[in-house]
């Protein structure tokens, strides 16, 4: 039986930032934009709602007197990208 | 991004895409490889060459050119910007600070030690940094280019100064240069 896809990184953009952080452990946000290619408002949306499920934490700071937001991966976020990575494998075996 | 239905191999296609491009930042970090590889190789030589030449000071290629690495490594990394912590790059701060401070004690007591001993520490502890920041990055040049340094102890602590001061110029051609480029090609394109 197919298992079921977690919805919240069934999306592209939130799948590219979870998959940036499981690599990186931490990046900034000019970081993110630049990588995605996505808009700054979608980007913080849809960050937003991935800290909500508490797969990332955001934290917004200085640096220089310029605002930094730093996007860090979570425990929660690590365990549901490799719950979501198997699942992705078992389909793929699944379907060949 | 657009915000639609994934399919399973695109998902796969993006986390692929995404991490291969965080990779990219390891591309960056060959820049220090390849200057303190000239930088050291150039200082080598140069000894070697004075040294032929019976000039008495052989010894100054080193306090020239290692003050200037030292400059551009601090002026470096503040004009670097931080935007992103890997796992991999505490680990890595972490070995190349142990063997900056290493290096340093061994230097410091050269007159002691004698010189020739000193370049064969320096040997080891190259090999160890760079053995040890290709198992980190799972980068097998910098692997081979600790190897390399380790062999490279035998032919300067059993011959003699001139043969210890090549050893060094090799260790900087093989275990900083040549993997430093490696890098820099492999990575740097998704920097």
């Amino acid at each position: 039986m197919e298992k079921k896809l977690d919805p919240l990184l069934h999306n592209e953009l939130r799948l590219a930032i979870m998959s940036l952080l499981v690599s990186l452990k931490s990046c900034d946000y000019p970081f993110i934009k630049e990588k995605t290619g996505a808009t700054s408002g979608n980007i913080s949306i849809q960050a937003q709602k991935l800290r909500d499920a508490g797969y990332l934490s955001i934290e917004k700071g200085f640096k220089d007197n310029y605002p930094q937001t730093i996007y860090k991966i979570q425990p929660a976020g690590l365990k549901a990208f490799e719950e979501y990575v198997n699942s992705l494998k078992d389909y793929l075996e699944g379907n060949l | 991004m657009e915000q639609r239905e994934l399919t399973q191999e695109e998902s796969l296609n993006i986390i692929s895409s995404m991490i291969e491009k965080a990779k990219g930042q390891i591309g960056r970090d060959s820049i220090h490889y390849l200057v303190w590889g000239w930088l050291g190789f150039v200082a080598a030589i140069g000894q070697f060459a004075l040294r032929m030449l019976d000039f008495p000071h052989h010894y100054i290629t080193w306090i020239i050119l290692m003050p200037i690495g030292g400059i551009w490594a601090f002026f470096q990394g503040r004009k670097q910007q931080k935007r992103t912590m890997g796992y991999s790059e505490k680990a890595m701060a972490a070995i190349w600070g142990a063997f900056t401070f290493s290096l340093l004690i061994v230097l410091a007591n050269g007159f002691i030690i004698q010189w020739q001993v000193a370049y064969a520490f320096m040997l080891v502890l190259v090999g160890l940094a760079t053995y040890v920041s290709g198992a980190i990055l799972d980068f097998t040049p910098l692997k081979i280019g600790g190897y390399l340094s380790w062999a490279l102890f035998a032919l300067a602590i059993y011959t003699n100064l001139d043969y210890a001061i090549l050893a060094i110029a090799i260790s900087m051609f093989g275990s900083y240069l040549i993997p430093g480029y490696l890098l820099k090609a492999r990575y740097g394109k998704e920097a």
